[in-house]
């Protein structure tokens, strides 16, 4: 009895004392208030377009015939593209594209009217730098569309083409409409897809920023009053999950705001309920806080784990498995998912709230996280060289 | 000059005998150019698992599917009777699309009526999602007149003939710069890039935030000077981040698909010293490491968005385009990409070039706020 209140005091002093460590240091205020709020709020507005519309095209009409006008002017129609030239001359276009005024050139050879005349498929070129990608999908689907729309109009004009006992039979052929349907993002927004993904990024990032930094400033400032030795492993236990518990508090709190309240602000998906979110993010805040202090102990200045914590936060998006397929990944980096908590808790966040999945379905992410808590606690405790 | 000497054999010291400095300055740029080169494999997407709901079960939905299946980009690994199935199925990953192939459906083609032909993609994992979408509105497009170019045949027109018939227009896309599509070759250069920012910014404000334990150390080898300080502190970081700048251009040239370029070095040259320019202009404006610290781990993240690589500057709010030209890497990021994807040299994009400039000039500003903040030993404690 006597030693679990020994343990429940250890706990409530250290949880206390982290708190108050916490809560006035100007850095760390800054980097959870300004990295869960300010980082929350200016991420959503600078995705907040959602979808590229009007990719500006700069069109070399060759042909200039009542046929290049239309496709020019159906691709213009187009909400994806923007006519901003009309030009003879290629080398124009390419100095408009290398001066960033267009994204691609759509090349209407002069022959193109002619073919149609003589029965054969007109031909047309579209020249599409792949420097941004959401440009090169806006102006090929926004061609896509033209073509489609000019290939409806211009078929009565192709029937003499057919023999006359096979005009009737054929003329009314229509080919298949070929409908795409995006699923789990439905107007294929750009923030809609990857917002969900940079709030664990920002959770994962600063919470290991602070918490790396309070231990590694323990260390600078010489702070020892809890010497490993002394407490025992179960005391190293009680203290770091003390620890742990101030920053879930801190970070539970807050990410009611991040993933709680913004989504409904900017109509991002939130189809997770209250308390699938909870079961996932305990584990998650768990691990990273445990990750925090594990990681801490390599420093004895409080401002050294920021520069490598930053550096690594920008490759995390690719080990997540949401920009790029898990299973495409080499095998190393495949690894390196199950290792670092923001990885499995990103794909199971984005599985709850964009895809509507069940605990079930993200029971394999749950089980990575709190395997991942139980050794980042070990190594966070073990060994007792070093605890501060 | 033997102040500035005096000033940079310090430096040197200091990055020889500290472990964080050799891992920030030459590891951490080695590692993001290996990371980057290497973590999309071969970049492109091969064989991304699709299913189908074939209702109609006839030769021709047969040939359909093997047609989409011998496409390099996809394969057809399920097969569904249901749409509610395959659903289940991309929800739990096994698949990233499927299509449905309706009852009727050549017949119905044959005859003139109306036919649709629904596909499906994931789209909360927007990357692959676009590939299967692109992939399979081509596919099933040609795949569709099929039955319609059998019947023609039957009665006697040719497959030239009716085919021109059904579609009079076709578009030829080149991708420029990457003609496959290669997902690598889009994100290694300029995602290895925002991070050497990441890890420039971050490190010169640590480099500066550590002075404070060593007093006016730092001026007094600069013999009072404050422009000979921050020379000849720079000059040693510059010297090593070029250097492994150029070793990450190589591995990225060896392992990944780069064309290297003196055009693209040049430009390189030009981003380190703009970012390390900018991390002591930011320093010196408010002396308190841990505070800057926090705010240069920020601004650099920002360097994902504000690069414009991943959304166009252009399509987000007004305000966000006069913010992103405060960063180096969105000037750098207009360079390289106008010489790797249009051919375009310096000419076309000159203004960049005297903005990256320009922000080498930044520390002149705030030099004597920086010399004043030395001297008064006005540098924050360490919380």
């Amino acid at each position: 009895m006597r030693r679990a209140n020994r343990a429940i005091r250890l706990f409530n002093i250290t949880f206390r004392k982290e708190l108050w460590d916490t809560a006035t240091s100007l850095s760390a205020v800054i980097l959870i208030v300004g990295g869960m709020i300010a980082y929350g709020i200016l991420y959503n507005l600078l995705y907040r377009p959602n979808i590229v519309h009007e990719a500006p095209i700069v069109v070399v009409d060759n042909s200039r015939t009542h046929l290049s006008r239309h496709l020019i002017s159906l691709t213009d129609a187009s909400p994806s593209a923007e006519v901003v030239a009309t030009t003879a001359d290629l080398g124009e276009a390419r100095t408009m594209l290398s001066r960033g005024e267009a994204v691609a050139i759509l090349y209407l050879p002069h022959d193109m009217s002619r073919r149609i005349g003589r029965g054969e498929q007109a031909i047309f070129v579209t020249l599409s730098p792949t420097a941004t990608f959401l440009y090169y999908e806006a102006t090929a689907e926004a061609i896509a569309d033209a073509m489609l729309a000019l290939d409806s109009d211009t078929r009565e004009d192709m029937l003499w083409t057919l023999p006359i006992t096979l005009q009737e039979a054929l003329s009314n052929r229509t080919t298949a409409d070929v409908v795409g349907n995006a699923l789990f993002n439905p107007t294929k927004g750009y923030a809609d897809y990857l917002i969900p993904v940079v709030f664990v990024i920002i959770i994962f990032q600063t919470m290991v920023m602070v918490v790396s930094m309070n231990s590694g400033g323990r260390g600078a400032m010489g702070i020892t009053p809890l010497r490993g030795r002394e407490i025992g492993f179960g005391g190293r236990v009680i203290i770091t999950l003390a620890r742990s518990a101030t920053y879930c508090l801190i970070y539970g709190l807050l990410a009611i705001f991040l993933v709680g309240l913004l989504p409904h602000i900017f109509d991002l998906p939130h189809l997770a309920s209250t308390l699938n979110l909870m079961t996932l993010l305990l584990p998650f805040m768990l691990a990273t806080s445990l990750f925090g202090q594990a990681f801490g102990r390599l420093f004895n200045e409080r401002e050294a784990p920021v520069v490598l914590i930053t550096f690594f936060s920008v490759g995390l998006i690719f080990i997540a498995g949401i920009s790029y397929p898990l299973e495409l990944l080499p095998t190393l980096w495949h690894a390196t998912h199950y290792l670092l908590p923001a990885a499995p808790a990103t794909l199971a966040f984005v599985e709850l709230n964009s895809m509507s999945a069940t605990l079930a379905d993200i029971a394999p992410q749950l089980a990575t996280l709190w395997l991942q808590s139980a050794a980042y606690l070990l190594l966070a405790t073990i060994p007792s060289h070093g605890f501060r | 000059m033997r102040a500035f000497w005096s000033v940079a054999r310090r430096e040197v010291l200091t990055i020889a005998h500290s472990p964080l400095l050799w891992v920030a300055t030459i590891g951490l740029p080695l590692f993001s150019a290996v990371f980057m080169s290497t973590i999309f494999g071969s970049g492109a997407m091969q064989n991304i698992g699709i299913g189908v709901v074939d209702e109609e079960f006839t030769s021709t939905s047969r040939s359909i599917i093997r047609t989409i299946d011998s496409s390099p980009t996809l394969a057809v690994t399920h097969h569904f009777a249901s749409s509610t199935e395959a659903l289940a199925a991309i929800k739990r990953r096994e698949i990233y699309g499927y299509f449905v192939l309706p009852h009727n459906l050549t017949r119905n083609l044959t005859q003139g009526s109306r036919v649709t032909i629904p596909y499906y993609y994931h789209y909360a994992f927007m990357s692959v999602g676009a590939q299967v979408e692109s992939t399979l509105r081509t596919l099933l497009t040609i795949v569709s007149i099929d039955p319609i170019v059998v019947t023609a045949n039957e009665m006697g027109v040719s497959e030239n003939v009716v085919e021109s018939f059904l579609e009079p227009t076709t578009s030829d896309i080149h991708p420029i710069g990457n003609a496959s599509l290669n997902y690598g070759t889009y994100l290694t250069e300029p995602f290895f890039f925002i991070m050497f920012q990441i890890v420039m910014l971050i490190t010169m404000v640590y480099v500066l935030g550590t002075e404070r334990s060593h007093g006016k150390e730092w001026l007094t080898a600069a013999k009072d000077n404050i422009f000979t300080a921050i020379v000849g502190k720079s000059a040693p970081y510059v010297c090593c981040f070029v250097a492994s700048g150029m070793a990450a251009l190589c591995i990225m040239s060896r392992i990944g698909n780069l064309t290297l370029s003196w055009g693209l070095v040049g430009a390189m040259v030009g981003l380190v010293m703009a970012s390390i320019s900018l991390a002591i202009f930011l320093y010196s404006l408010y002396p308190h490491m841990a505070l800057i610290l926090s705010l240069v781990s920020m601004i650099g993240s920002l360097g994902a968005t504000l690069s414009g690589v991943t959304f166009p500057i252009n399509s987000m709010y007004p305000i966000f385009r006069h913010v992103a030209p405060l960063l180096p890497i969105r000037h750098f990021t207009i360079i390289t990409q106008n010489m790797l994807y249009t051919e375009g040299g310096y000419k076309a994009v000159w203004e960049h070039v005297v903005v990256l400039v320009a922000f080498c000039l930044l520390p002149l500003i705030t030099a004597t706020r920086m010399r004043k903040s030395i001297i008064s030993g006005s540098y924050e404690k360490s919380k």
